[in-house]
């Protein structure tokens, strides 16, 4: 508006004074008071028509047990009522005013018909009589509502709905179940999707903890390579004959028992993890794979505070966010595996050398689809339930097959979740190589070619994660990390000392007001490194090393631009790099690369792009 | 000082249900919280030992339809204050309003649009009834203007035409018209839009409905700039808007030292027409910044430079160290009652290593009432400097512009006073552009 019309816009505006009758009503608006009134002679309608259908329930419960029919004259006089009510807001005022508790409008079989019904039956005692079952009637309702539409054009025609009732079945004749919706991961961005990971994933896990005990108590009372110890007095067992011991350490070989728990909860927790979690059940080849997402997803313990370390990987150069997808590529000239956010131009790094043939006959680059990853990390690497799976093909110890040119290497798994959660599902682990047709996609890389001196390097045993992430992770992931995104908690500094590494956090005004600190084994020299790490990036790392099955010790290294943990498993050597970034949480920009797949152009693909160019004469 | 002044426009705070309910808690055990006070002290708009102020208002707009707003707030529980309602407007305009059934949020095709929000009367009804029968004065259901905006691209109503969204306002008048009871009292919405006509031919329809008084809104108001909030006010007093019984004009979102003078001049000129009109402004930033951002209001020096009359917002100070029992800081904002009282492990309440905040829901609440304290404190401030005529402590161009205001009333009509007002567009517009 230009302020400069104002005087012309006045003068062009003929009001008159005083003129405050009320305005014609546009009927393409409607009238809010006629409607008002309308719908306030309806509600006395409707009230009369409910009070019949109450009677109608009342002469249901008297006579339902002398034939069903009663029942569907009810069910039939509800949805005609169901029917006069539409356009109006009389149910919902009616199940509000009395209904004690909330409903869904909506739910997966339509719309939600349990609040009118227990509406309707308020005060009537059916508890052995079919209308018990709310969900059930409601599904049945459903069906004959869309009937009463389809078949019979809302008309009156109570009989006619009753004959039909008994002509097809009756209430089981019209309960219908569908399966539920599927819906393509590949659309979807890790952020998003991590969060059903690991809400399903957390749910396997429980669930399997029941369904898993007595499995998991067999197995390891007939183990006989466990090693024994010996307590005096005699240590309390449940009836199940397992406790819980708490002992804390005197001397060498010598413990003083704290407590002991034989709560069966606690001890089928442990017991299962430890029974089905064991990655050498595992064929080795799956086992890298497993191995290596599980050094950049989250355990499903973590269910709850893990999707605060979610976060999206940055924005694109027109400022809007660009959500990080991870991506597992095998590199086939250096025959390792390299793990990191496409998309992005930082983040967690995990390369691999695998021990073994992990895919049969590679030519070029091959990626593991994102579908797959997903549901290897939903079913496999999260909740951990490794015995809880079969595979379509047994490879043993031998390479993921070779399958052809677009999917270049299939295997399938088996689930048997039905031990768990009643469902069985597939785990397709289902290699690509990346299409020629469009442009080649990047993802982060590391840039260390071995012969890089780190600052500060030392020798850890796995003992030594667990008790940092006691003493400094989980506390950190269940609190401080709610508020990940505030500039004090997104960054994490870490002192590396002589003997000790101390996490600084709650930066405020260049001061920290909080810090951890837990002793490693003492260096060569004393000198001490500063370094600051996004704290979503460290947590993840020292989350997963805790848990992974690593053969001797991991070697900590700090370097200019990431920290490096190095290790090994019975099926290969890994590095996991935690970049590091400055004290506001940007990139160093140094020491992290993008890599992108290097794919065969076959035969055919030369004489498609050969086809394309405006050069080319016949071949 | 008193903060209430009869003389002053008044400053409505826009008080949000968190802090209303937080008032009502008890202080859990072991809590630190300032000597001598207790939680039912920070209900400003009731007699208690901190500060009383009369004033404030509340908007059903942060519920979901159909639940009850605070019982606090009811006439009954309230015995010092009046209370302005305001309808939601702004919510059912973005389609945010919890709990609509029909009206989906997101652009909708402008018919069904219109047909959704007939649907709607549950909401319509609730609005209505809790406005009419628990406010002093309720503000009438509009259907905003600014939907059709640019700005309001994500608004349900965004394909609808102005004449659409005046009409259905007009409906919703007409049902408050029929269905509420006569002593009701309700301020009039008059939304502005994209060129000035529509404010006219909003006011045009509307103005029928005359129940208590009126609330500029949109470009009618403030976010029309200087230029049109005066024009529009000059416009509805030619159309004898203000004749008593039409005692009050309120003008939504705005709350400044600067707009608190200006809207003091407009209602000692308003005055001449209807000596018991009031003008009166309201907004959440005290609320937003206590309660969201977790600010602390900086006391304006308000001197002749005109950048000392904004009201800056410090991060209030938050740190583990400060909730130690032994910690014996002050607040370091200590000119309102509340903050010469605080300590800061009165607002740092949470200790331990792994608490990720040191705040809880009461730290929040003490910050708002400091302040909305400092925005009352500035602006009848403000308002005495002009009263005292305090000329080298305010800027130039700010008296020159409550100079101008006063002129332009006495002209007799509207369009004769545009010509003057056209001579200052320039000062105008650089003191309060418009901003839709």
């Amino acid at each position: 508006m230009s302020s400069k019309t104002h005087a012309k816009d006045i003068g062009s505006a003929e009001v008159p004074a005083q003129s405050n009758a009320l305005p014609d009503i546009d009927p393409s608006i409607g009238d809010y008071v006629a409607d008002e009134q309308i719908h306030n002679a309806k509600k006395i309608q409707l009230d009369k028509q409910f009070e019949d259908v109450r009677a109608s329930a009342v002469s249901a419960a008297q006579y339902l047990l002398a034939g069903n029919e009663v029942l569907y004259r009810h069910m039939a006089k509800l949805t005609i009522w169901f029917h006069s009510a539409q356009g109006t807001n009389y149910i919902n005022e009616l199940i509000k005013a009395q209904a004690q508790k909330t409903y869904k409008a909506k739910v997966s079989h339509g719309y939600n018909f349990a609040p009118i019904i227990d509406v309707v039956w308020a005060g009537i005692d059916r508890q052995d009589l079919p209308v018990n079952k709310s969900n059930r009637i409601s599904r049945a309702l459903n069906r004959l509502y869309a009937i009463y539409g389809s078949k019979f054009e809302f008309r009156a025609a109570e009989n006619d709905l009753v004959r039909y009732m008994v002509d097809n079945g009756g209430v089981n004749g019209l309960v219908t179940y569908k399966p539920s919706a599927t819906t393509d991961a590949d659309e979807i961005p890790d952020i998003k999707a991590d969060k059903v990971i690991i809400k399903k994933s957390s749910e396997l896990a429980k669930s399997a903890v029941s369904k898993a005990y007595q499995d998991s108590l067999n197995y390891f009372r007939g183990k006989a390579d466990l090693p024994s110890v010996r307590f005096a007095p005699d240590i309390m067992v449940n009836e199940d004959e397992v406790s819980l011991v708490l002992v804390s350490k005197k001397d060498v070989n010598n413990y003083a028992v704290i407590d002991t728990v034989i709560d069966k909860e606690p001890i089928s927790q442990i017991l299962t993890k430890s029974y089905l979690g064991h990655y050498g059940v595992l064929p080795s080849a799956v086992r890298v794979v497993v191995e290596t997402l599980a050094t950049q997803c989250c355990p499903a313990e973590q269910e709850g505070t893990y999707t605060h370390l979610l976060t999206e990987a940055g924005k694109s150069s027109n400022g809007s966010k660009k959500s990080a997808v991870r991506r597992l590529i095998y590199k086939h000239d250096e025959q390792s595996f390299l793990l990191s956010n496409i998309k992005s131009d930082s983040g967690l790094v995990t390369v691999v050398k695998p021990k073994l043939e992990v895919l049969e006959g590679t030519e070029d680059d091959v990626a593991l689809r994102t579908m797959s990853r997903r549901a290897i990390e939903t079913y496999m690497v999260s909740p951990k339930n490794f015995r809880l799976l079969e595979f379509t093909q047994s490879i043993g110890d031998g390479p993921i097959p070779k399958r052809g040119n677009d999917i270049t290497h299939v295997l399938g798994i088996n689930v048997l979740t039905a031990k768990t959660d009643g469902n069985d599902a597939a785990v397709p682990i289902w290699f690509h190589r990346e299409s020629t047709d469009s442009q080649a996609i990047s993802q982060v890389d590391v840039i260390d070619r071995g012969d890089l001196t780190p600052q500060w390097q030392r020798r850890l045993k796995v003992d030594w994660f667990r008790e940092f992430n006691a003493a400094f992770t989980h506390n950190w992931v269940n609190s401080h990390a709610r508020h990940i995104n505030r500039p004090h908690q997104s960054v994490l500094e870490v002192l590396f000392r002589h003997s000790s590494l101390t996490v600084n956090f709650f930066n405020l005004d260049n001061q920290c007001d909080l810090h951890t600190l837990v002793a490693v084994p003492v260096g060569p020299t004393a000198n001490g490194y500063r370094r600051s790490f996004l704290s979503k990036d460290l947590a993840i790392a020292m989350l997963q090393v805790a848990d992974l099955p690593i053969i001797g010790e991991v070697t900590m290294a700090l370097y200019s631009s990431f920290l490096k943990l190095s290790y090994e498993t019975s099926v290969g050597h890994y590095h996991l790099y935690i970049p590091a970034v400055t004290s506001t949480g940007e990139p160093t920009g140094q020491g992290f690369g993008q890599y992108t797949m290097k794919s065969i152009i076959t035969f055919e693909d030369e004489l498609d792009a050969m086809d394309d160019g405006d050069d080319v004469g016949e071949l | 000082m008193e903060l209430y002044n009869a003389k002053h426009a008044i400053y409505l705070p826009a008080v949000n249900a968190s802090y209303v309910a937080t008032c009502f808690r008890r202080i859990p055990l072991g809590r630190r919280f300032p000597e001598g006070l207790t939680l039912r002290d920070l209900m400003f708009w009731e007699e208690n030992s901190l500060w009383h102020y009369p004033f404030l208002l509340h908007s059903i707009g942060q519920y979901r339809v159909g639940t009850r707003p605070n019982a606090a707030l009811d006439r009954v529980n309230r015995k010092k204050s009046l209370l302005v309602g305001d309808s939601g407007g702004y919510q059912i305009g973005k389609g945010t309003l919890s709990g609509l059934q029909y009206v989906k949020r997101g652009p909708m095709k402008a018919t069904d649009a219109v047909a959704a929000w007939r649907k709607e009367r549950v909401t319509r009804n609730w609005i209505k009834d809790w406005l009419s029968q628990q406010c002093d004065y309720g503000m009438t259901i509009d259907m905003p203007l600014w939907a059709t905006s640019a700005s309001g691209n994500k608004s349900p109503f965004h394909h609808c035409s102005s004449q659409q969204l005046i009409a259905m306002t007009n409906q919703n008048l007409r049902l408050i018209d029929s269905f509420t009871p006569a002593r009701a009292k309700w301020l009039n919405v008059v939304q502005g839009g994209e060129t000035y006509l529509d404010t006219i031919d909003w006011f045009r329809t509307v103005k029928w409905f005359q129940r208590g008084g009126w609330a500029l809104a949109g470009s009618a108001g403030v976010a029309g700039g200087l230029v049109n909030f005066l024009m529009t006010v000059l416009f509805m007093r030619d159309q004898e808007a203000f004749r008593p019984g039409q005692d009050w004009l309120h003008v939504l979102g705005v709350s400044t030292p600067f707009w608190a003078v200006i809207l003091t001049a407009v209602q000692q000129q308003l005055r001449r027409y209807n000596t018991a009109l009031t003008v009166s402004y309201d907004s959440s930033s005290p609320f937003i910044l206590g309660g969201r951002f977790e600010q602390a209001c900086l006391r304006p020096a308000l001197t002749a430079n005109a950048s000392t009359w904004a009201i800056a917002a410090h991060r209030a100070p938050q740190r583990p160290s400060f909730a130690k029992d032994s910690c014996t800081k002050p607040f370091p904002y200590p000119h309102s009652p509340l903050g010469e009282r605080l300590k800061l492990n009165e607002l740092n309440v949470r200790e331990g290593k792994w608490e990720p905040r040191q705040f809880d829901t009461i730290s929040n609440a003490l910050l708002v009432n400091h302040n909305i304290w400092t925005h009352l404190d500035a602006f009848n401030r403000a308002n005495a400097l002009f009263s005292a005529c305090a000329f080298s402590s305010v800027p130039p161009e700010f008296r020159e512009c409550i100079e101008l205001i006063h002129r332009l009333f006495e002209y007799s009509d509207a369009i004769t006073a545009s010509y003057e007002l056209e001579k200052h567009l320039k000062l105008l517009d650089r003191l309060a552009p418009m901003s839709m």
